[in-house]
């Protein structure tokens, strides 16, 4: 017996932190979503599998366009034309989304009910599948109590859409934990809602499986699905397949102290050269980080000069054929001067950095920092909330401030400038 | 820190030099080019540290970059160090006094934690620093103008500021529209309106969807309906085609039944026929051809000869064949492998009688000597001859050595060292203290007389207020400055509030007056009646019009009132009405006339009384500031009232206030300065007190004392020194003498032991004992020379018995086959016989293959002929059985017979066609019932039914038509949405805007923190040290212009821009100065700062570039003088290329020694300055 277990597919989803530019492969980006789906249900077929398992959020919440729906409904109809059943299990984001209610799905689709756990049997292959979707966006209790006992002489499965005991990166839904799971005496727990792929525990397997597509840079690496084989009497074999058309990496460049402008673009092309190696074909977003300490600091300091640069390394990246889409030149590099001598010193500058220190470390001063950026939350508090922009958050404020500090120290305690 | 000397090795054109520095002012003159750069560059990295790729590294250069030197710091602590290009410790060096090791470390903290650019930027000074500094100091504000430094240079403070605020405008501005994140923000604003249209909503998407399934259904019905209309048209179309092809089929098959043909012939059987007889005669005449050809073979093998004997011996003639190459060629090698042979062997006799005239080969066997025994006589050699080496270089040494430690011994019994060395040296140590504590003492009491005119002076001036004198002007409970500052804000806001309220009144009351004029003269020129003219008039016309109708239409009595209102009692009502209506009239037409007139003038009634109202508000505020200000002067004499003095204007008693801060800064310092000269007097005595003991000398004048002194106690310790280094120098000298001697007894014993082992060599190898190294090595050599030729001499001489060995054998074997199979050419030389048997043997191969073939062909021939005959049997059978199938005998009755059977095929076919017609025409429908209704139905009512049937097919798929296109619209509608989401394609825009934005907030934000930053650095700075800064600027510029301009300050707008003043009355803002002053105002700022900065760090040599070749002389000498006196407290180094600058210098400091680096001072180089020493 065979099935795939997949979860978090968030079918149109758009990619997050995406600038378009010239020559850029835009059109493909869009759909990768879609087209890891496709991939997934191409899998099914071809293996052939006995089933498939979505463990939640197969929308994107907010997204309303029936037309998800639809296209949605057509690759249901390409595994039902292959007599491959679906068990479908509604997550905090399909709850959020009307599109699931409106759709007619093809008969093979089974959708686990969301007021109680019910239970799916797969005859010929002596399973049972229990599972709850969430009825609404929140789901602040553990569900796991109410599933049903194991049905004996079964290959029980059990299907939630769970944060489990909790993650940094994603919010509380559903929360339970692993004895709670094991204590069901199911065989394999799919689950879903964490975006990282994951074996929680072996015996009894509970599985995360991550979504099928990296939708932004905190995503990075392989993103696909389990195809998970049960022969009778040996442990279920798990064989992740990557199903993402489109793949996200990070790329440090270090520059060393005396490297130039024609270094940073050769180091940029060698790290983009790895990224393609590592795609295997697939399309590739890069967000390039220049690290270190360098005279090429001096080439970023001005807008026109970072603009150019950033354009130098998206042409780096167009000459892939189109096979890599820098997501962000990102600048962490820092000009050759020592900034410890020049905190220390007695002049203004020294005061000036001792006091950029201070700020550094106390968080109320750190706060304070926002006073003078608050003009822009007055005028656009909205836009930049959506666009993931938070004007008080700590991290965003450490980072301003020290580039704010290199700026200045560079300005002003070098003797070339 | 000052720089008290400095050596220089190997930095740019300063290859190895030696400069001592002036701790006060050092003037360094050179033209361009002549090293001045060099020059502040070396101090800059020998304090700081060399640059990573240095410009000033040249290949020149024999030996690495350093630098060392002595500097003194603040405390009078001196170190000297050296710093070292590319040494892993870059800093190696010491305090004087106590030798305390510094390391990188502990330079850095002594330089107050400073560091180069610190350096360059605050204590450097170029005229091009100066240029901008003036010219930005126009318009700088204050902030800027004394902070500014504190940043390095102000230009280029301001230039970032500037920067700052252009980098992070261009991203966003408040009120912004085009600036690239407005512009994102409003974008991304209109492109969520565009998802958001472009979204097909789930009840959209319902609605499209039974759509769908109505056109469906009216689909399925209206088809279903023209599918039986079409069915039916279709089976009446179809009985009409069958109709004619059915009844032609019916006759043909008549025809058939009409021939009466009993047997079945098969197509073509005359065809058959005809042939079976064409292949009986063809068979014939192949029977005869191969008759003849097989008698043609048996005559030619008949005459064919073979030789069987000759290829029997194929395989050993064939074996002869391939050696007859190789026995040539032994043939015309054997003599010289025999020759070769006899060679060798004499150049062994050779050899042996060269070492040896009397041996021969035999000899070898005496002189056996093994590998080891080779290997060990070589390597004995070769140590002989380095032992020998090493004792000539040992003895070369030691007699160099030997003389050399003479030579020094005699030098030191020269050099003389006297015993008192220790207490001259503790005195010589004090000398300078001594000299500066008398300097200190003199310029003490000047300072103690200065000090005591200013107070005097001082006090003087403080006593204005009081109108008498008062003693304990200290103590006076004084009001803070900050408050009398304040108290100097509040009075001159004051007075500006109050002048603008007077100036309000008195504006007012000139408009009034303008508009009283202006509404005069309307008045003047139209004669318009007023607006209360109009209205009495028409109050009187209503009034007489009231007393009408109460007359005539009430029937009342109202003739008192009548007679009040008409004018005369005479008059009558009716007609005075009528005249005062008229009159009414009259002014309103009058009015009408003048409309603009008289709005003029209504406008300039309602702005008067507008303007008088404000008037009255002015005044009174006027009244109310002037309350004010006499509060405010009660308040501010109530200030002063503890002290018991009248206060002046606040700007007045702030100036009092500083020179009472000033009084009692004085006072202190008076009793300091006395403090300071009793102590420094009380070091002056127990110095001479130690030196008449030491160094006693009554009479002589004490400087001339010193200076005997200092030369005596130098000559001493220069020999003491020396003695010193020459000991040392022969303590190791002596040292490296018994090594020698220690190494030529090793080298000795080394010999003995060689002598002994090259003894048991010899004796082994059984070679005589007298033999030395070289004979031995040359006798085993030669040996093994004449040993390899005898052995190759061997393996020629067997190598040619082989080559005659072969050569028999072969010509034995050749001479055997001729014997048995060809004895003529016995007689042959072997290799000749070979060649010519084998030509033989090729004839007879060839014969033999022939005789093969020949055998071969006449084979087939024969099989040939026996297929013939069964062909021509088959044949004659084929053609009884076509006569018998036919059922006749002979021919003709067989082809009349084929005829009839043919014609009826063609008949059968012609029906099978046709029905074939009928059933296509037919089609899907039941044979049986199809060929029933033909037979009993009729083609014309058929046709009839036809027509109608469709015109109604007609009709009905229109109407499908129609409705299929319905369905289609929608299932298109629907269709659609499985497409590619235009509005996935706009979230997708939508994020890339939202990526813009934050792409450029993160930029915008550190452009925007390091504004704030700086900025509010600057204030803090401002906040804390604004008073002090300016004071001191103040302080120096009145220096720098003897006077000329003595207060600076900052104006209360809101840039707070500089101003200065001569007399504190007249106040000039920097861009109504002269360039000269506005350099001048500069430097006296960037000099505060370092007085700032030199409170609580160590202060660093300030070096000034050329600084004022755009003075006039009189600034220059001021300025100059001005440096002088600061360089008492700091170090100035001061760079030039103009000689006049070198003269001016000179008139001022007359004690100053400049360096010129044209001439011999930087230029002398280390090693001769040595020599000299």
């Amino acid at each position: 017996m065979k099935f795939i277990h997949a979860a978090d597919v968030h079918i149109d989803s758009p990619m997050r932190g995406l600038e378009k530019y010239e020559g850029a492969p835009v059109e493909e980006l869009r759909t990768a979503p879609r087209r890891s789906f496709e991939n997934i249900v191409t899998l099914a077929i071809e293996t052939p599998v006995d089933f498939v398992i979505i463990a939640g959020d197969l929308f994107d919440g907010p997204w309303q366009d029936m037309q998800t729906g639809i296209w949605t409904a057509s690759q249901f109809h390409r595994l039902d034309q292959a007599g491959i059943p679906v068990f479908l299990l509604q997550g905090n984001h399909d709850a959020e989304s009307r599109v699931p209610q409106a759709i007619t799905w093809p008969n093979n689709v089974k959708r686990f009910a969301t007021d109680l756990p019910s239970s799916f049997e797969v005859d010929e292959h002596n399973v049972v599948l229990h599972g709850q979707g969430f009825a609404g966006r929140e789901a602040p209790d553990d569900l796991v109590p109410n599933y049903p006992a194991a049905v004996s002489n079964k290959f029980n499965i059990g299907v939630l859409h769970t944060s489990l005991t909790g993650d940094a990166c994603h919010d509380r839904y559903a929360p339970t934990n692993e004895a709670s799971l094991a204590a069901k005496g199911y065989d394999y727990w799919a689950l879903g809602h964490i975006h990282i792929r994951r074996v929680v525990q072996e015996k009894p397997l509970i599985v995360f499986s991550g979504n099928c597509q990296g939708r932004n840079i905190h995503e990075a690496g392989a993103k696909g699905c389990y195809l998970v084989s049960c022969e009778a009497g040996s442990s279920p074999r798990l064989d992740f397949h990557a199903t993402d058309q489109v793949r996200w990496h990070v790329a440090e460049v270090r520059l060393d102290a005396d490297d130039g402008r024609e270094e940073l673009l050769r180091k940029t092309n060698d790290a983009l050269r790895q990224i393609e190696a590592e795609s295997d074909g697939r399309l590739a977003v890069a967000r390039v980080v220049l690290t270190g300490a360098s005279q090429a600091y001096s080439l970023l300091t001005t807008i026109a000069g970072r603009e150019e640069m950033t354009g130098e390394i998206c042409n780096l990246a167009n000459a892939f054929g189109g096979q890599i889409w820098i997501e962000k030149v990102k600048v962490e590099l820092s000009p050759l001067i020592h900034l410890d001598e020049l905190r220390k010193s007695n002049d203004l500058l020294g005061e000036l950095l001792r006091k950029i220190d201070h700020i550094r470390y106390d968080e109320e001063s750190l706060q304070s920092l926002s006073e003078p950026l608050a003009e822009l939350e007055q005028k656009a508090a909205v836009e930049l909330s959506d666009a993931g922009i938070e004007l008080r958050d700590h991290e965003s404020l450490l980072d301003w401030l020290a580039a704010a500090e290199m700026m200045l120290a560079n300005r002003l305690g070098s003797t070339e400038a | 820190m000052k720089i008290v000397e400095l050596k220089i090795e190997n930095f740019g054109v300063l290859g190895r030099h030696g400069l001592d520095f002036d701790p006060g002012f050092q003037l360094i003159y050179g033209h361009n080019e002549a090293g001045k750069t060099t020059l502040l560059a070396l101090i800059r990295q020998w304090l700081f540290g060399f640059d990573r790729q240095n410009v000033y590294s040249f290949e020149s250069h024999s030996g690495k970059m350093a630098a060392e030197g002595v500097v003194e710091l603040h405390d009078g602590r001196r170190i000297e160090f050296r710093r070292a290009k590319k040494d892993k410790a870059p800093v190696h060096g010491e305090f004087l006094d106590d030798h305390a090791p510094i390391s990188q470390e502990t330079l850095t903290q002594l330089l107050g934690n400073a560091h180069r650019e610190l350096y360059q930027n605050i204590f450097g000074f170029s005229l091009t620093e100066l240029s901008a500094g003036e010219e930005s100091i126009k318009n700088g504000q204050i902030h800027d103008a004394l902070f500014g430094a504190g940043f390095g240079s102000l230009s280029q403070f301001q230039q970032l500021k500037d920067q700052l605020a252009t980098d992070h405008g261009n991203l966003f501005t408040e009120r912004g529209r085009t600036k690239t994140i407005n512009k994102l923000v409003t974008e991304i604003k209109q492109q969520i309106d565009s998802v958001e249209a472009a979204v097909v909503k789930p009840r959209q998407y319902a609605r499209l969807q039974e759509e769908l399934v109505e056109a469906k259904r009216q689909m399925d019905q209206l088809g279903q309906q023209r599918d039986e209309l079409s069915t039916r048209c279709g089976h009446l179309q179809r009985l009409l085609d069958a109709w004619e092809p059915w009844n032609e089929r019916r006759v043909l098959q008549q025809q058939i039944g009409n021939l009466k043909l009993d047997v079945h012939l098969p197509r073509d059987i005359d065809r058959q026929f005809q042939q079976s007889r064409e292949r009986c005669a063809a068979a014939a005449d192949d029977l005869s051809d191969i008759e003849q050809d097989l008698r043609e073979i048996t005559d030619e093998l008949t005459d064919l000869q073979l030789s069987p004997e000759l290829l029997k011996h194929a395989s050993e003639l064939e074996k002869l064949v391939r050696e007859v190459g190789r026995i040539e060629s032994i043939r015309g090698e054997l003599p010289r492998t025999q020759h070769q042979a006899a060679g060798l062997e004499a150049s062994v006799r050779n050899t042996m009688q060269e070492l040896n005239p009397s041996w021969n080969a035999s000899h070898l066997g005496e002189f056996q000597t093994s590998l080891d025994q080779r290997m060990a006589i070589d390597s004995m050699s070769q140590e002989r001859g380095e032992l020998s080496q090493q004792q000539m270089r040992l003895d070369r040494e030691h007699a160099s050595l030997a003389q050399s430690l003479n030579v020094d011994a005699k030098k030191i019994e020269q050099l003389q060292v006297d015993d008192r060395m220790d207490r001259w040296q503790s005195i010589c140590q004090w000398i300078a203290d001594y000299r500066n504590q008398q300097e200190t003492v003199r310029e003490l009491e000047e300072n103690l007389e200065a000090c005591r005119l200013r107070t005097e002076s001082l006090q003087s001036k403080l006593e204005a207020p009081f109108g008498r004198s008062l003693p304990s002007l200290a103590q006076l409970p004084i009001p803070l400055e900050q408050t009398v500052t304040e108290y100097r804000e509040r009075f001159s806001e004051m007075q500006q509030h109050l002048q603008r309220h007077k100036e309000k009144t008195e504006r007012l009351t000139a408009d009034i007056d303008s508009k009283r004029s202006e509404s005069n003269q309307l008045e003047a020129e139209h004669q318009v009646p007023d607006r209360q003219q109009l209205h009495g008039q028409r109050a009187r016309r209503d009034a007489g019009w009231q007393l009408i109708r109460r007359k005539y239409v009430n029937q009342k009595n109202v003739n008192d009132e009548i007679l009040r209102w008409l004018d005369e009692p005479d008059q009558s009502l009716p007609d005075t009405f009528e005249q005062e209506m008229r009159l009414a009239d009259e002014i309103a037409d009058r009015r009408q006339a003048q409309a603009e007139a008289v709005a003029r003038q209504e406008h300039l009634a309602r702005e008067i009384e507008n303007l008088e109202r404000q008037q009255r508000q002015a005044q009174d505020e006027l009244t109310d500031a002037r309350q004010s200000e006499k509060v405010l002067t009660d308040q501010w004499h109530s200030l002063w009232a503890d002290c018991h003095l009248q206060p002046q204007s606040p700007q007045a008693m702030l100036d009092w206030l500083h020179q009472h801060t000033e009084l009692v800064d004085k006072q202190s310092e008076h009793s300091l300065l006395v403090q300071k000269v009793r102590v420094v007097r009380d070091k002056i005595g127990d110095f001479e007190d130690e030196l008449d003991e030491v160094f006693p000398g009554h009479d002589t004048p004490i400087e001339r004392r010193l200076s005997e002194l200092q030369e005596r106690y130098q000559a001493s310790r220069d020999n003491a020194s020396q003695r010193d280094v020459l000991k040392a120098r022969l303590d190791e000298q002596q040292e490296s003498l018994n090594q020698l001697n220690l190494a030529r007894n090793a080298l000795q014993q080394q010999e003995s032991r060689w002598q002994q082992l090259w003894s048991e060599l010899l004796g082994q190898c059984r070679f005589p004992t007298d033999w030395d190294d070289q004979i031995a090595k040359r006798v085993v050599d030669g040996l093994q020379r004449a040993r390899q030729q005898q052995q190759e001499a061997q393996d020629v001489t067997q190598n040619a018995a082989q080559l005659s060995e072969q050569l028999i054998g072969f010509e034995q074997g050749v001479l055997a086959m001729c014997h048995e199979i060809a004895s003529d050419l016995s007689n042959l030389l072997a290799e000749q016989a070979v060649v010519e048997l084998n030509r033989r043997m090729d004839r007879a191969n060839q014969s033999h293959q022939r005789h093969e073939a020949l055998v071969d062909a006449k084979k087939k021939l024969a099989a040939r002929r026996q297929r013939v005959e069964t062909q021509m049997a088959d044949a004659q059978s084929t053609l009884a059985k076509l006569l018998q199938m036919a059922g006749v005998d002979g021919e003709d009755d067989f082809f009349t017979v084929a005829e009839n059977a043919e014609k009826r095929r063609g008949w059968s076919e012609q029906v099978d066609n046709l029905t074939k017609q009928v059933g296509m025409a037919r089609g899907p429908e039941d044979a049986n019932d199809f060929e029933e209704q033909l037979g009993s139905g009729d083609a014309d009512d058929w046709r009839r039914e036809l027509e109608e049937v469709q015109r109604q097919l007609a009709d009905s798929q229109h109407r499908y038509e129609e409705v299929v296109s319905q369905h289609a619209l929608a299932q298109d509608q629907l269709a659609r949405l499985d497409g590619t989401s235009e509005a996935a394609r706009l979230q997708t825009d939508l994020e890339s805007s939202r990526a813009k934005l934050a792409e450029a907030v993160d930029r915008w934000a550190p452009f925007k923190l390091a504004s704030h930053l700086l900025a509010t650095a600057i204030d803090d700075f401002a906040r804390q040290h604004q008073p002090a800064m300016l004071h001191r600027v103040e302080s120096l510029l009145s220096q720098l212009t003897a006077g000329r301009y003595v207060r600076v300050q900052r104006m209360l707008d809101e840039r707070g821009t500089l101003k200065i003043s001569a007399d504190g009355q007249q106040w000039l803002e920097p861009a109504q100065l002269s360039r000269g002053t506005r350099e001048q105002l500069y430097l006296a700022i960037r000099l505060a700062y370092i007085q700032h900065y030199c409170e609580k760090s160590e202060p660093l040599p300030i070096v000034m570039d050329d600084i004022l070749v755009n003075f006039d002389d009189r600034r220059c000498n001021e300025t100059l003088q001005v440096l002088a006196r600061l360089s008492e407290n700091w170090q100035i180094i001061f760079l030039t290329c103009h000689e006049m600058m070198v003269e001016k210098v000179r008139r001022i400091l007359p004690d100053a020694k400049p360096i010129d680096l044209a001439t011999n001072n930087l230029s002398q180089p280390l090693d001769t300055a040595k020599a000299t020493a």
